[in-house]
């Protein structure tokens, strides 16, 4: 038996309810991804215990499933939509733009630790396009010049809540 | 029995009618997916703080938008005789005109006005007169988008919800009955493989084992693709009807509906929809007091392609990675747990609802005799509005490309389109030039080698590039690939490999037999995830043949394998060059205003923010074309 540590102790209340064959693992999963912004090999073997899976056979899924991820994420996550009406309205030209300020490829983190740069996809709210979510929330009607600013101030440590808002009086959208 | 649902009924018509005649005007607000990503959370606390700041007499509520997404943020005046107006984008520095409006300003926020949805107001005109609009029949599965709120089962219920349920509960319809009924329909199936619903339930309700599942496959990953994400955020029980019915006329007892974790509000909004559902007895033990039980459960996926396809789906639901496996066994036979499955997209068992309350006649009625019924398409890309709307099968792809207001250029402005892109990455890649000829139903598309797909389709404009298009759908494909089948994952990589040579400049000519025969190796795949994948490449080297040529003949390795696109200082007189210089992210940009501009295009990323901030200074070149041009003189 693995030691019993409070961290142990904390993820198994956290699937609470969850069961063997069940099809409970994706929940599982996202339980502790919500909770934690990652699934921790620790955590995959107290999944694995929970729902009588190999820890191998939970390490697999999770790593299968483009949403998880398995190291600490920081403290600011964009990501790109890589859908085609963004790609029609320059989404790779923005793409480079943010690899360039955060100094990082599309699916890794800034070399500071402050963001994650993480590939999105289509979710259908092509009228904002080209756009990024940032921090979840849509950041619509970028220009790679947008782009470039937004990522300046994110490095520069401003805080996401306050960029990336539309513009009250047009009703577009503004990046940066 | 029938008791209980008249019961729920009863109560129903209640909020119904409160709702729709409040005593003082209401302002609903779109909230949806669309909707927040317009900025809907802003408009609706800058809402809320102007109500209290003049104490207005006005309520706020909630609905789904209406399908015309470019003008989000969405909202309603609902006024107490029971009038509705359509207004938008309605952002938080506007709220106060529709403040004005609702409080009795005639015209306050006329030039927002979108259309009258219910009654009449002077000198603004009925939704259905839209130009957006002018190709929709009537919204069957749309019905109560825009004129309801999703989060009220009250109001599902009002609205004739759950009645075709609890009368075939009553016996009025056995199995058999409601099967034999789908099948006189003729709904095919709507995630894209036409497949007979009822053919598909009688597989389901013939297996041998009484344990039986059904699976709603709501993982609609196709980019460009969100109808079924309108059903469910826009109408939730509707769908759960519908699987109930499936349920009953296949004998399962449990159903899941997986839902892509990309939509967090359709999983929030199914979830509510599956506990109101439960606590008005209309889904779980004993239905409407019958004898009928299922039980029903959201499971949010976690970014998977290829779990959109059904044996991928049953693997991710089993606590399996989300791979798909050989066929047979069909899920019929063996699917979720081993038990068997029946499968279907959300808007499959929408229909099946619609199906069930209205009859066979009444849903062939529309569409055409091989295509029966409706359609949600979801429209995007190089056109003036972007947004969905039910069609029937059959309208004419110009028709609606007029609806969407006419092609534009990559900048947004009037221009022409240069290929139609149906169906996500599996489905095609056709010239605007068959416009004429195509009509939305499978079999204009299968003419051209082409598959319409689950309903998204995506316009490109003629300035768009074809060949990095396909790059982006190979680069797709590869991702997406679950690793099963060499053919797959190997294929794509390949297409992959070549499609990005010769866009860095570095194409040959064997290159086009090479995609071919990738390709040919590609259609022995497994699952359709493979087989599907040449079906753009292939496409574009028919019809686009010219511009795949044009990138091999181009190739120059003086190119470094940089590409195609150059940005270079063009006009040093453009006094927006130091902008250009400051705006730079790597830097390439040097010089100054006195001593002029050089741009060095070994460092240069080409993200294109210095053309983006002097569009006369920076110039941007497409080599290709200029290859092309030199070519011809």
């Amino acid at each position: 038996m693995p030691l019993e540590t409070e961290a142990r102790a904390e993820l198994r209340a956290l699937l609470d309810g969850l069961r063997p064959d069940d099809g409970d693992l994706l929940e599982a999963l996202h339980r502790i991804h919500h909770r934690y912004g990652h699934i921790s090999r620790e955590a995959m073997e107290v999944v694995a215990e929970r729902l009588r899976l190999t820890p191998a056979h939970v390490y697999g899924a999770t790593t299968y499933y483009a949403d998880f991820r398995t190291t600490p994420p920081p403290p600011v996550t964009v990501a790109w939509c890589s859908g085609p009406a963004c790609r029609l309205r320059n989404a790779n030209g923005i793409r480079a733009a943010f690899e360039a300020v955060f100094d990082c490829a599309l699916g890794e983190d800034s070399p500071d630790g402050r963001v994650a740069f993480t590939l999105g996809q289509c979710n259908g709210t092509c009228e904002q396009a080209p756009q990024v979510w940032l921090q979840e929330r849509v950041v619509g009607k970028l220009t790679a010049a947008r782009a470039v600013e937004l990522a300046r101030a994110l490095r520069e440590g401003e805080d996401p809540e306050t960029l990336g808002w539309p513009d009250d009086a047009s009703g577009d959208g503004a990046g940066g | 029995m029938a008791g209980a649902y008249d019961a729920l009924r009863e109560r129903a018509d209640a909020a119904w009618e409160a709702w729709r005649h409040p005593e003082r005007p209401r302002i609903d607000l779109a909230w949806d997916t669309s909707s927040l990503a317009a900025g809907a959370g802003r408009v609706r606390e800058a809402l809320e703080a102007q109500v209290a700041e003049r104490g207005a007499a006005v309520d706020t509520g909630v609905t789904h938008g209406y399908g015309l997404q470019w003008l989000q943020p969405l909202a309603t005046i609902h006024w107490p005789d029971g009038t509705r107006v359509l207004y938008g984008p309605v952002t938080p520095g506007r709220v106060g005109l529709l403040l004005d409006e609702a409080a009795g300003l005639v015209g306050a926020a006329a030039e927002l006005a979108v259309g009258v949805l219910s009654g009449s107001r002077p000198g603004i005109p009925a939704i259905g007169e839209h130009p957006f609009l002018a190709c929709e029949d009537e919204r069957r599965l749309l019905k109560r988008i825009g004129h309801s709120d999703p989060g009220e089962i009250d109001h599902y219920v009002a609205t004739g919800g759950y009645h075709a349920l609890s009368r075939m509960l009553d016996r009025h319809h056995g199995p058999d009955a409601v099967r034999q009924l789908q099948q006189d329909a003729q709904l095919l199936g709507k995630g894209g493989a036409f497949f007979p619903a009822g053919v598909k339930w009688n597989f389901l309700a013939g297996a041998a084992d009484e344990e039986r599942y059904l699976v709603c496959n709501a993982d609609e990953g196709d980019p460009g693709a969100w109808v079924n994400r309108v059903l469910l955020e826009g109408d939730p029980h509707v769908v759960i009807e519908g699987m109930l019915i499936a349920a009953h006329a296949t004998g399962a007892i449990h159903g899941f509906i997986y839902i892509r974790n990309e939509y967090p509000l359709a999983i929030e909004r199914m979830r509510d929809a599956i506990a109101a559902a439960e606590e008005a007895g209309a889904l779980g033990a004993n239905i409407f007091g019958s004898d009928f039980s299922c039980t029903l459960e959201v499971i949010a996926g976690a970014g998977a392609y290829v779990c959109g396809e059904e044996t991928g789906l049953i693997a991710s639901i089993q606590d399996d990675r989300g791979m798909p496996r050989i066929k047979p066994p069909f899920p019929a036979q063996s699917g979720v747990f081993y038990k068997p499955t029946n499968v279907n997209n959300v808007e499959t068992y929408a229909s099946a609802a619609l199906v069930l309350e209205h009859g066979a006649e009444w849903y062939r009625e529309l569409g055409t005799p091989t295509n029966a019924g409706t359609k949600i398409f979801s429209f995007s890309g190089d056109i003036a509005r972007t947004g969905f709307m039910e069609l029937p099968y059959g309208v004419a792809m110009d028709d609606v490309i007029d609806a969407l207001g006419g092609a534009t250029t990559r900048s947004g402005a009037p221009g022409a389109l240069k290929a139609i892109q149906p169906g996500g990455p599996l489905a095609g890649y056709l010239p605007a030039g068959l416009s004429g000829s195509l009509t939305l139903e499978r079999e204009a598309f299968a003419e051209h080698g082409a598959l319409i797909g689950a309903g998204g389709i995506v316009f490109v404009g003629e300035d768009a590039n074809s060949i990095e298009l396909n790059l982006m759908f190979a680069e797709f494909l590869e991702d997406e690939s679950c690793g099963r089948c060499t053919t797959c994952h190997h294929g794509n990589q390949r297409m992959t490999e070549v499609f990005r040579r010769v866009l860095a400049g570095g194409g040959r000519p064997e290159d086009r037999h090479n995609l071919e025969m990738v390709g040919d190796a590609l259609q022995y795949s497994n699952c359709v995830h493979g087989s599907a994948s040449p079906t753009i490449m292939r496409n574009t080297l028919r019809f686009f043949s010219e511009e795949f040529d044009a990138h091999v003949a181009a190739a120059d390795t003086r190119l470094a394998g940089r590409g195609f696109v150059r940005y270079r200082v063009a006009d040093q007189d453009d006094p927006r060059l130091e902008s250009a210089r400051l705006i730079c992210p790597v830097d390439a940009i040097r010089g100054s205003p006195r001593g002029g501009y050089t741009l060095d295009e070994t460092t240069c990323v080409r993200c294109g923010a210095c053309h983006d901030l002097a569009p006369r200074g920076i110039a941007r070149d497409d080599l290709v074309a200029l290859a092309a041009a030199r070519a011809v003189t």
